[in-house]
């Protein structure tokens, strides 16, 4: 059985025509109505308003003479417009010019008449033109290296055909008057090409279904870690309360709330995966530097969110510019499929000021936690040479438990994040693989979605095993009332009374020391 | 542009089996003439001012037996003629105005319209390459009795075919686009880009260079032969190497046997030591000196994209023909 891999591209080389009316008519123009200009550097239009120009794309193709669908399963239809651009020494390319097009895009039912179209969105983009030629190109004939451009993104894919007609309008006495106007210093363009993105459906359904098997085992798992709390006579500390939130984020991005998109049109899904994705990351960095910081012996300010604040405001930070970021970027193309960020100087500015502070924020994050990390270590090393073997046999074991227990989770989260880390470059790889020329039946080819899945795997099973091993025993204590931590006087773990108090694995982990 | 479709399968330069699959595609063959044009046009600019400027017996049709000797200079046309049909058929895949053009994934799909919502459908090149591999190395599989190429010579034709369109293939470039959450690389999707037929021209420009000499062995393969400058033999060959076997003819003069048409008449450059310059390009003829009015257009301006309005200037220049 054979997971393809997670998105698949179509390519439409835009097809020109000529449409007297200048789009005026509010006809769509498509392959059938379609006077084709067959090279455009040879027509001569009619009048200076280029509107007469239609470059047309009815996606997707017919291939093997069957009409293609799009179908709900695909999730997300994004849309990358790249540029040619011929040297021309009469039309000169002059770098960041400003690129405006007039899109229309437009859907048909599978019930409909095979041209009747119907209006999605009408806009007005304007895109920055990026493009590069080297000095030797610099001839007629010469073909610029352009940046692609975001055209649209769509958070459904709800309709099986899509049709969009773009015009490249252009004002001759703006162009007169201030040659920084739109499309006055695009160059000889020679043609549009789209590359539209999407997720595979047979990607989708293995997702799916890992998200669906996944979401009552988290979510059971979690019921029972809260019912240990609960139980509990003392309040749960800061440790387990994080457990608490890590695993309530992970049943929330577990939740497959897509089956419903399957029916009904939910564009707003992308947007909403962005934020699901968003908590639980945030949740799981703040989970790392607690579980770290909880296992800092002689730091004595521990269980207390307010000793982390430092560290957690990186976290915050970071995910606060993303979430704006998002919520700016998506959620205007709720409205407008073709808005973007990055088209406005003033929006790309602050998306780079976003992303530029969260990716500081973040790198701050993780050398602050890996000094933690290290320290953890070191102390418990030190610890353990110095009294393990002072301590009753009793204790020993249970000592050694608990750091046993520390260690194989810290070296699942490297696991973990390594097998993430890892899967990104297999994925990587197996692209260039895949593309490659020759090397086309590579082992990572077919594997890059099993990697996918693979980690989404991996994380499930990190937080179940998080709350599994760091539940709190219940069997023997639960009639206990008196609520110990490592931070009470030391006396009082001198008492033997207190010995059937359930305590926290760190409070086990210090007896000794104060033995 | 503007083909009418009806005679094309009637060409003279078609053979047997081309017409055939013309019969069954005849909306691709619209691509294949501008497909071979292309190629051509690229051809002569790679060749410009050579005493071989890609001047060949071109009337006999597209893709009809192009050269007599199994020369550098036939490989090269094979190749680029090869290389400017899949060029354009791919292109034409992706302006959707082929519907036969498959999903040509390397898994091909049994059933294009559940695969395709399951698996997505690759590159439009594949088609394009497996087109042109059909139509234009039929010729080579076929023993057409009119005419006397021997079967070096046929392996030879499609082993620079496959070169052309295997440097095609080869010269793609990825271009990728990441949208996980935020724009970010986790999920990130590549596609792969033609290359111009310039930069191929270029690319099979300088195969043209190092092209090498083959001969026919007992077993009927092709076998490498030995460097006559260099005295080195290679010991394999790329299968995007150009291979040739007979010496390139003298093209200085009109020869019907060899089908070479002479340098008469060319326009030379006096005083360049290139190959353009006179002193090469004649052949040592010599050459006549015209003095030619020249109208050219002057004080361009332009009115966007495709529109430029210039006035005619005259100039006054003189031109080197070569006797």
């Amino acid at each position: 059985w054979y997971a393809p891999s997670p998105s698949s591209y179509m390519e439409f080389e835009m097809i020109t025509c000529r449409d007297e009316t200048k789009g005026l008519s509010g006809e769509w123009i498509h392959r059938d109505n379609c006077q084709q200009i067959s090279e455009l550097s040879e027509y001569t239009p009619s009048s200076f308003d280029l509107r007469e120009i239609v470059f047309i794309a009815k996606m997707p193709h017919t291939r093997d003479g069957i009409e293609l669908e799009y179908s709900p399963w695909f999730q997300f239809l994004l849309g990358v417009l790249h540029v040619d651009v011929e040297y021309s020494e009469h039309f000169k390319y002059v770098a960041h010019a400003p690129l405006e097009l007039e899109v229309r895009m437009g859907y048909r039912d599978k019930e409909s008449k095979k041209n009747e179209w119907k209006e999605l969105v009408t806009s007005n983009v304007t895109r920055i033109l990026e493009c590069t030629i080297a000095e030797d190109e610099k001839k007629a004939g010469g073909t610029y290296d352009c940046d692609m451009l975001d055209l649209f993104e769509l958070g459904s894919s709800s309709y099986p055909f899509y049709l969009i007609n773009i015009r490249i309008p252009i004002n001759q006495q703006a162009c007169q008057f201030d040659n920084k106007s739109a499309n006055c210093q695009i160059g000889k363009l020679t043609g549009l090409r789209l590359i539209e993105i999407h997720q595979n459906g047979g990607f989708t359904l293995v997702w799916l279904w890992t998200k669906t098997f996944m979401t009552p085992v988290v979510a059971i798992c979690l019921w029972w870690y809260y019912n240990r709390i609960n139980q509990l006579a003392r309040n749960p500390l800061l440790l387990e309360r994080a457990i608490l939130l890590l695993g309530l984020s992970l049943v929330i991005l577990d939740f497959p709330i897509e089956w419903i998109s399957l029916t009904y049109r939910i564009p707003f899904l992308l947007l909403i995966s962005d934020l699901r994705q968003g908590l639980f990351y945030t949740v799981l960095f703040s989970f790392w530097l607690i579980f770290a910081g909880e296992h800092l012996i002689d730091d004595n300010t521990r269980n207390n969110l307010k000793s982390y604040r430092f560290n957690l405001s990186f976290i915050i930070t970071a995910s606060l510019g993303l979430l704006i970021y998002d919520l700016i970027e998506r959620g205007i193309q709720l409205y407008d499929p073709f808005y973007s960020v990055w088209s406005s100087p003033t929006g790309s500015q602050i998306a780079y000021f976003a992303i530029f502070i969260s990716a500081i924020s973040t790198v701050a994050y993780f050398i602050f936690l890996f000094f933690k990390i290290a320290r953890v270590w070191s102390t418990i090393k030190s610890k353990r040479s110095a009294q393990i073997y002072q301590t009753s046999e009793n204790r020993r074991l249970k000592v050694e438990g608990v750091i046993y227990r520390f260690k194989f989770l810290m070296l699942f989260t490297l696991l973990c994040s390594a097998f993430t880390i890892a899967a990104y470059f297999m994925k990587q790889y197996g692209e260039a693989q895949l593309h490659g020329d020759e090397a086309r039946d590579g082992f990572l080819t077919g594997s890059t979605s099993a990697f996918f899945t693979g980690a989404f795997g991996m994380c499930n099973i990190y937080v179940l095993l998080l709350l599994a091993m760091y539940a709190p025993s219940h069997k023997h204590y639960r009639g206990a009332s008196q609520l110990i931590d490592e931070n009470d006087d030391d006396e009082i773990m001198e008492d033997p009374s207190n010995q059937h108090t359930e305590s926290n694995a760190m409070t086990t982990f210090l007896k000794p020391s104060t033995d | 542009a503007g083909h009418n479709v009806k005679p094309v399968c009637e060409l003279p330069g078609l053979s047997p089996g081309q017409a055939q699959v013309c019969e069954l595609f005849k909306d691709h063959m619209p691509a294949v003439s501008i497909g071979a044009q292309n190629a051509i046009q690229e051809c002569q600019r790679q060749f410009t001012g050579h005493r071989w400027n890609c001047s060949t017996h071109y009337s006999t049709g597209m893709l009809g037996p192009i050269h007599k000797m199994a020369t550098r200079e036939a490989a090269f046309t094979y190749a680029i003629l090869s290389a400017g049909v899949t060029h354009e058929i791919g292109r034409r895949c992706k302006q959707g105005l082929l519907t036969s053009c498959g999903c040509s994934d390397e898994t091909k799909p049994k059933n294009v319209p559940t695969d395709w919502s399951w698996g997505g459908c690759g590159d439009n090149v594949e088609y394009g390459y497996k087109f042109s591999r059909d139509f234009i190395d039929i010729r080579e599989k076929e023993h057409d009795p009119k005419r006397n190429h021997d079967n070096g010579r046929s392996l030879m034709n499609r082993r620079n075919n496959e070169a052309g369109r295997k440097i095609l293939k080869r010269h793609r470039k990825p271009k990728c686009k990441c949208h996980g959450v935020s724009g970010a690389c986790n999920m990130k999707t590549c596609w792969m880009q033609l290359p111009s037929m310039e930069q191929v021209g270029k690319i099979l420009r300088n195969k043209y260079d190092k092209a090498i000499r083959v001969q026919i062995n007992d077993r009927g393969n092709l076998q490498l032969l030995a460097d006559e400058a260099t005295k080195e033999r290679k010991t394999r060959a790329l299968p995007t190497d150009l291979v040739f076997m007979d010496d390139s003819p003298d093209y200085c003069r009109f020869d019907r046997h060899s089908g070479t048409l002479g340098t008469e008449g060319r326009v030379c450059k006096r005083g360049s030591g290139g190959a353009e310059g006179c002193d090469s390009l004649c052949c040592g003829r010599g050459y006549n000196t015209y003095t030619q009015e020249v109208k050219s257009k002057c004080n361009c301006k332009f009115e966007w994209c495709c529109k430029v309005v210039c006035q005619t200037c005259n100039n006054v220049t003189q031109v080197d023909i070569c006797k």
